[in-house]
């Protein structure tokens, strides 16, 4: 059972009866004590039911969902953990009837339709196809599916942040106190988003902004809506607000007045999601509406160490000279240089491996870079594994093009449906053979392949008798009545062919699943195909209903769509599926997401830009899309900069206080792309490092 | 320690303000430079937020004044890697417009797609174009020739990608857009099919880069402009970051380079540039030119210096080189070309000088002026080469050549005639070796059942793990290519396992060849079974199973990115495709960006006993004992003379014109609204573009002579007598003039 102080305990009491607002920087139990209040609500025999737990991401509320299971039952009811998103969603399915004749939606009659990310995409990219073809977009210089996201990023803004969607392209041009340049295509995006905007009307689709605005604008504001809320909930948590939207942050101002009790938690010195419309001088309003004010500042666990580290990095961040630094900073600071980045890496694990030696815990160590490439993960990954360490990576989404698994899926279904004109290659065919087939190996796939593949026939692949019978002997007799059996599986599909999920369900139940096929007890390939399904169901949902787009083949419109990369197909990853005992790797802004502390981090490539560099999209921008800029000020280069030089100290900042013991940097002379990196990073640890030499007495002068 | 010289101190006692440096070849100027920039550190000259920037031309001179200026600094008693930061100027251009790539309509992950790309791109726009043009490139073409032929198709193909391409880096330099051009064009109602062509193409490749958010090196040099223009502010803070710019090589300062390090400077900012109007040799078709050094020499507020005295070659090398800029003052037969040389002369470092000259050899330089075919030519350079290796085991010696493809022609008879040899053209050695190593793993994981691949792939495997005795690896491959079903020794069934056979039948003289084999057929089975990983994934994983060498493990991983972004460009990409781009840099047909391997600081010393194989242009900074001067004839080293042939005009081509000059003087007319310029009539440009490029050789040849010590060997070629419609070339004019003056200077001495 969860151990609370004495604090912590007297927090939980007092937010059961009234609202608490309550502050503090990292690492000072501020979560644990809103645990500690759904400990205390449950001993006050109040149901589960009645409380919401509202987070700004879904992983910020897994350390309540984890401490929820813990509890057993609580007092017969079920703890709602919600996203703004998640609540929108919801009380639009509820109470759609009721609102839906007032929104500009054509057919308020018919149900909604939410769009998620890639099915936002794809209509979005559908609706801008022409102009593209017009010469939209010339000036600036992305790829199309980057101008997708941000328009549909604009969208969120206005929604997130409160301001008509038609006034995006002016505000973003207020603010731009330079030539010309690329200004226009600010308009263009404008003129998208109206177009993409007035589609969704006429078919009912809400996209995220969509589903935020009508909310505000038509659920929150009525009394039924409202009065459903406040009954439902009379308790409320509120986590990282400083997280969260504006919008958000209005309803709360709102809600938390009739809240019976609550606890709402604010992040001194974070608010790192600023690129998603999060406000943390929005979120300090919340204090207002509270009846309580509350402040935690001591640590709960002993880092002295890393506080002079902390000051002494902000120091010379801030561009301070340096005048005194403790004899103990070098005890939990230190720092290697490589010239090569693969050397700098297997500096680290070898690092990593000492710790471990030592008895540290793998999962009390976290890697932290600006950008995780693949390349980057699979690299370290396997220099840790020399040592036997295991290596947990953040990787929130990844795509199901990525997977073989699909590849192979998605060949198969090529094959039964020679109609679509979907003509695998034989590397494509030898691989599916390869993963299909239990025990076949890729020099007899690559045989097999030879002999029964013909793409000029009608149908593709021969029958094994076609075969010669020392061509048969050399593939195997078991594998050879394997792949026998798939063909007539599929000579018999072919006379009755179905959509694409249900072909691929049918195809993994009644085929690979079984005795004599490899995916037989591979759980990780269920694992993909179940949600490659979902993606296919998710996809055809919207034909299913309406066909907006008049496409008439939607399985081969789902694989063209997939595999040039439209629809990336994200699958969120399970996060019980990491290793537990494991090194964390992790961007370094998500890894301040992530409410974790550890003894060691090991902070890599800090000479690149990407420490100190925000986000920097041509067709958005969110600090004048916040709700903090003034209509009309300018962006400057100064405002640019004083941004990043904030921004980096805060990163920093927040990852130090994230850290107990240690503080390893690792930097290489050319980076994984063999350019030199000299980030604003690297020039303050370098100076720090000249400031130590000095005072070494060396013979630096 | 560097102990500088008299001329050299008057470079060193520079505080501020703007000094140019005019240096002869030999004369130290990087080693002046570098002792410069650790003098202004040590001087406390700058804060610690801010660097001395050293701006150079190619990437070989960035380790090269590193690895000088760190060791300045040690010497100095101060840390070395800190306060100063070597570029080139692609570089430089990359660093401005990563740190605010917004201003210029770009985001934090725009890539930049190399040379291979960029062709891949403007071929396919080329192929579109002739497809719908097919008059009026038959209107272009010599009536004698049919564009059914596809000798001339392909050659009209090569001769247009070309002209696109020079039309788009043209295009770039003068800061117009494809559409600024277009406006211009349609205001003007212009009716030019090339104009047009080049407008075409050049709106198809930008908006193919759109669509890959990627930008060229020619845009990255022109996004930094713009920016530094853009941005008041920002320029400020680049400003005070970088408050000493040193140019190296400033000789071949682009019109743009010149705007972008005048504009950091600021008018009363700190500014030295460095270099020698003799070696300018990178001006055609761009706006790079020796005229901007000289001018700012000129400024009133310019501090000229120069650095007259050089002790790299020997006294007879030295005449050679300076009786070309006499010859060329004086003799040449065009009085335009008068002036591409100019004074002053090279002179010898003063008597007891730290840095003296090497004695002169009796008959050191040889000039031979017999016609002989570019086989024969390159064929008895090899036999030279081998004599002299014998001889000389502990010397330096290079062949310079004019183009790559020659250099691979001389490379493929050395490599017959057994003779240790090193080139160094497109890509560096290493780059392609570990390219070609990886790439024939891939094929073999593409196409396993070829028992071709898996004998190259134990070839490779042999050298980097086993390096057995030539016997040894022969029995072993004999070994192997007995093998005749591979699954049965990369994955046997029980009971039928090839290799345990062959182990039972032991009739094999060593037994060490079956665990060799059963080794390399544990790491075959290991990288088939990787075979699916993501392709970078899959690169790595070779790489850290084969390499062990620091620079092979980051190529690796800079070859698996470089795969990476090809997967993002084209994401239907499959093993087959990736072979095919690993192939290509293997083969030396691609060119990387940033950092390859250690050869960037290339230092001929440490290759004795090896002819080092490189063009005339990768020579500049380097220096051999002796050196071998390759086709100097009339077709590589025109002087403007009617008899000249020249490269870019084509022999298929309905008039003798240099398609690209009248095009690209076209452009330049327009976006300037030079009407007069615009309606000239074509061959104005040609004319021109003859001149341009006979002054440019010129240099080149001084290039070519300056980089010997003591020795050097000069020969020309009549061209190859099979190439189709090729005339035949001569002696070039230069080096009939530089026969006659060691002619008539041998008999004087006698």
């Amino acid at each position: 059972m969860k151990q609370f102080s004495e604090i912590q305990q007297n927090i939980a009491r007092q937010a059961v009866s009234e609202t608490v607002f309550l502050s503090g920087s990292a690492g000072v139990g501020k979560t644990t004590a809103a645990l500690a209040f759904l400990n205390a609500l449950r001993d006050t025999g109040i149901s589960g039911n009645s409380i919401m737990i509202l987070v700004p991401q879904r992983s910020l509320g897994m350390v309540y969902q984890n401490f929820l299971e813990t509890l057993g039952d609580f007092n017969g009811g079920i703890v709602t953990i919600n996203t703004q998103s998640g609540l929108a969603q919801r009380m639009i399915r509820l109470f759609w009837p009721i609102i839906g004749h007032q929104t500009p939606f054509e057919n308020p009659l018919l149900s909604p339709l939410f769009l998620n990310l890639e099915t936002s995409q794809y209509y979005l990219d559908k609706i801008c196809k022409p102009y593209f073809e017009k010469g939209y977009f010339e000036s600036v210089h992305l790829e199309p599916p980057r101008i997708l996201t941000q328009i549909l990023d604009n969208l969120n803004k206005s929604a997130l942040v409160g301001f008509p969607y038609q006034a995006i392209s002016e505000r973003l041009k207020s603010a731009w106190n330079l030539a010309p340049g690329h200004v226009h295509a600010y308009d263009e995006a404008q003129e998208v988003a109206n177009e993409f905007r007035r589609f969704c009307y006429q078919h009912n689709l809400l996209d995220f902004s969509l589903q935020i605005e009508i909310f505000r604008n038509y659920l929150w504001p009525s009394l039924l809506c409202r009065q459903y809320i406040l009954q439902q909930f009379p308790f409320v948590i509120y986590d990282n607000c400083e997280e969260d939207t504006p919008s958000m942050h209005d309803v709360m101002l709102e809600l938390l007045p009739q809240s019976n009790g609550g606890l709402v938690i604010f992040d001194e010195e974070a608010g790192f999601r600023t690129f998603l419309g999060a406000d943390p001088i929005s979120a300090s309003r919340l204090k207002s509406v509270c009846r309580t004010s509350l402040s935690l500042s001591e640590p709960f666990h002993q880092r002295e160490n890393m506080e002079i580290v902390r000051e002494v990095l902000n120091s010379a961040l801030n561009g301070e000279r340096l005048s005194h630094i403790p004899n103990t900073f070098l005890g939990s600071f230190s720092h290697q240089y490589d010239d090569f980045h693969p050397n700098m890496i297997e500096s680290m694990a070898v690092k990593i491996n000492e710790l471990i030696s030592d008895g540290v815990k793998p999962a009390e160590i976290a890697i932290l870079a600006p950008y995780v490439s693949d390349a980057l993960r699979f690299q370290i990954e396997q220099q840790l594994s020399k040592f036997d360490i295991e290596l947990a990576s953040h990787r929130p989404s990844r795509s199901l093009r990525e997977e073989p698994v699909t590849h192979v899926l998605l060949t198969w279904a090529k094959i039964a449906h020679p109609d679509w004109g979907l003509v695998p290659t034989p590397f494509d065919i030898r691989q599916a053979f390869t993963y299909t087939l239990q025990g076949i190996d890729p020099l007899r796939a690559d045989l097999l392949r030879q002999v029964v593949f013909q793409s000029k026939k009608e149908f593709w692949l021969n029958d094994i008798f076609s075969v010669n019978l020392e061509t048969q002997e050399r593939i195997g007799q078991f594998i050879s009545e394997s792949y026998q059996r798939i063909i007539v599986w599929l000579h018999e599909y072919q006379k009755d062919p179905q959509d694409l999920d249900i072909f691929l369900a049918r195809l993994f139940g009644e085929i690979l699943t079984q005795p004599g096929f490899a995916f037989k007890d591979n759980f990780q390939a269920a694992n993909v195909a179940s949600k490659l399904i979902d993606s296919i169901q998710n996809f055809r949902q919207g034909w299913l209903q309406r066909n907006p787009l008049q496409i008439s083949n939607i399985s081969k419109e789902y694989i063209e769509t997939l595999e040039n990369g439209v629809i990336a197909a994200l699958y969120l990853q399970s996060w019980d599926e990491q290793p537990v005992n494991a090194v964390y790797l992790s961007p370094a802004y998500t890894f301040l997401m992530q409410n974790r502390t550890v003894q060691y981090q090991f902070w890599i490539d800090i000479g690149s830009l990407g420490w100190w560099q925000r986000l920097l999209q041509p067709l958005t921008q969110p600090y004048v899309l916040s709700r903090n800029w003034l209509p009309g000020q300018k962006w400057t280069d100064f405002n640019e900069y004083e941004t990043n030089q904030a921004n980096l100290r805060r990163l920093c900042s927040g990852l130090i206080k994230r850290c107990e013991n240690g503080l390893f940097l690792h930097y290489s002379g050319y980076n994984e792309s063999g350019g030199e990196d000299r980030g604003p990073l690297l020039k303050a640890v370098q100076q720090i490092l000249r400031y130590s030499l000095n005072s070494q007495g060396s013979d630096y002068v | 320690m560097f102990k500088p010289r008299l001329k050299q101190i008057e470079v060193l006692n520079y505080t501020g303000g703007r000094m140019g440096v005019s240096a002869v070849p030999g004369s130290g100027k990087t080693q002046t430079l570098s002792y410069l920039a650790a003098k202004i550190l040590a001087d406390g000259r700058i804060n610690d937020d801010q660097e001395i920037l050293i701006v150079t031309l190619v990437n070989s001179a960035v380790n090269n004044f590193s690895t000088r200026i760190a060791s300045f600094m040690q010497n100095f008693g101060l840390l070395p890697n800190l306060g100063y930061r070597v570029l080139t100027l692609h570089a430089l251009a990359n660093q401005i417009v990563r740190e605010r790539p917004d201003l210029v309509g770009l985001d934090n992950q725009f890539q930049i797609i190399d040379e291979r790309e960029t062709h891949a791109i403007i071929a396919s726009s080329i192929d579109s174009w002739m497809h719908l043009n097919h008059t009026v490139l038959e209107n272009w073409t010599r009536e004698d020739k049919s564009l059914d032929n596809p000798k001339i198709r392909s050659g009209w193909q090569r001769a247009l990608a070309t002209i696109a391409l020079n039309f788009i880096r043209k295009a770039k330099d003068l800061q117009a857009s494809p559409a600024q051009i277009e406006k211009l064009y349609q205001l003007l109602v212009l009716e030019d099919p090339l104009l047009s062509l080049g407008i075409s193409i050049y709106k198809d490749y930008q908006r193919a880069l759109n669509f890959r958010s990627a930008v060229d090196f020619d845009d990255l040099i022109r996004y930094a402009l713009i920016s530094l223009k853009m941005d008041e502010e920002f320029l400020e803070r680049l400003r005070f970051r970088w408050p000493y710019i040193l140019e190296d090589e400033a000789q071949d300062s682009s019109a743009l380079q010149e705007q972008i390090l005048s504009t950091i400077a600021g008018v009363h900012g700190n500014w030295v540039r460095v270099g020698d109007p003799n070696q300018a040799i990178y001006e055609t078709f761009t706006t790079a030119s020796p005229e901007y050094l000289k001018d700012f020499l000129l400024q009133p507020d310019v501090i000229a210096r120069d650095l007259p005295n050089s002790g790299r070659s020997s006294a007879e090398i030295m005449n050679l080189a300076n009786e070309l800029i006499r010859w060329t003052n004086e003799n040449h037969p065009l009085p335009a070309l008068r002036n591409a040389l100019t004074k002053p002369y090279i002179l010898p470092t003063p008597p007891s000088d730290p840095q003296p000259n090497p004695p002169s050899i009796p008959n050191g330089i040889f000039i031979y002026d017999k016609e002989m075919s570019a086989q024969e030519e390159l064929q008895n350079i090899a036999k030279s080469v081998k004599n002299w290796l014998k001889d000389n085991p502990d010397s330096t010696v290079a062949a310079l050549v004019p183009r790559n493809d020659r250099g691979a022609k001389l490379v493929d008879i050395l490599q017959k005639e057994n003779i240790p040899y090193l080139e160094i053209l497109q890509t560096s050695q290493s780059t392609r070796d570990t390219a070609k190593i990886l790439a024939e793993i891939l094929v073999f994981i593409q196409n396993p059942m070829q028992m071709a691949n898996v004998v190259r792939v134990y070839e490779n495997f042999d050298k980097i793990f086993i390096n057995s005795k030539h016997r040894q690896l022969n029995e072993t491959i004999q070994l192997l290519r007995s093998c005749p079903r591979m699954e049965e020794y990369l994955y046997p069934f029980p009971g039928k396992d090839w290799l345990q056979s062959k182990t039972d039948e032991a009739n094999i003289s060593d037994p060490q060849i079956f665990s060799n084999l059963e080794h390399f057929r544990q790491y075959l089975v290991r990288w088939q079974a990787a075979a699916d990983l993501p392709i970078h994934q899959l690169l790595i994983t070779i790489g850290q199973d084969i390499f062990s060498e620091p620079t092979d493990l980051a190529l690796s991983h800079r070859l698996a990115l470089v795969l990476e972004q090809a997967l993002r460009n084209h994401p239907d990409w499959l093993l087959p495709e990736f072979v095919d781009e690993l192939k290509l840099i293997a083969e030396n047909r691609r060119k990387m960006f940033g950092f390859q391997d250690q050869d960037t600081g290339f230092d001929p010393e440490l290759h004795k006993g090896k002819v080092v194989i490189t063009t005339y242009h990768k020579a500049k900074g380097l220096e051999w004992d002796r050196v071998y001067l390759v086709s100097v004839n009339t077709y590589d080293f025109p002087s403007a003379q009617l008899s000249d042939s020249s490269i870019s005009e084509k022999y298929f081509y309905k008039e003798p014109l240099n398609l690209e000059a009248e095009l690209l003087a076209r452009l330049e007319a327009l976006v300037k609204q030079n009407i007069e310029a615009l309606y000239q009539p074509y061959g104005e440009a040609t004319e021109q573009s003859r001149l341009d490029y006979a002054a440019e050789r010129l240099r080149l040849l001084f290039v070519g002579i300056t980089r010997a010590r003591q020795e050097l060997t000069i020969t020309w070629n009549s061209g190859d007598p099979h190439r189709l419609g090729a005339e035949k070339n001569s002696a070039s004019l230069p080096l009939i003039a530089l026969q006659i003056f060691l002619e008539t200077k041998n008999e004087e001495t006698s």
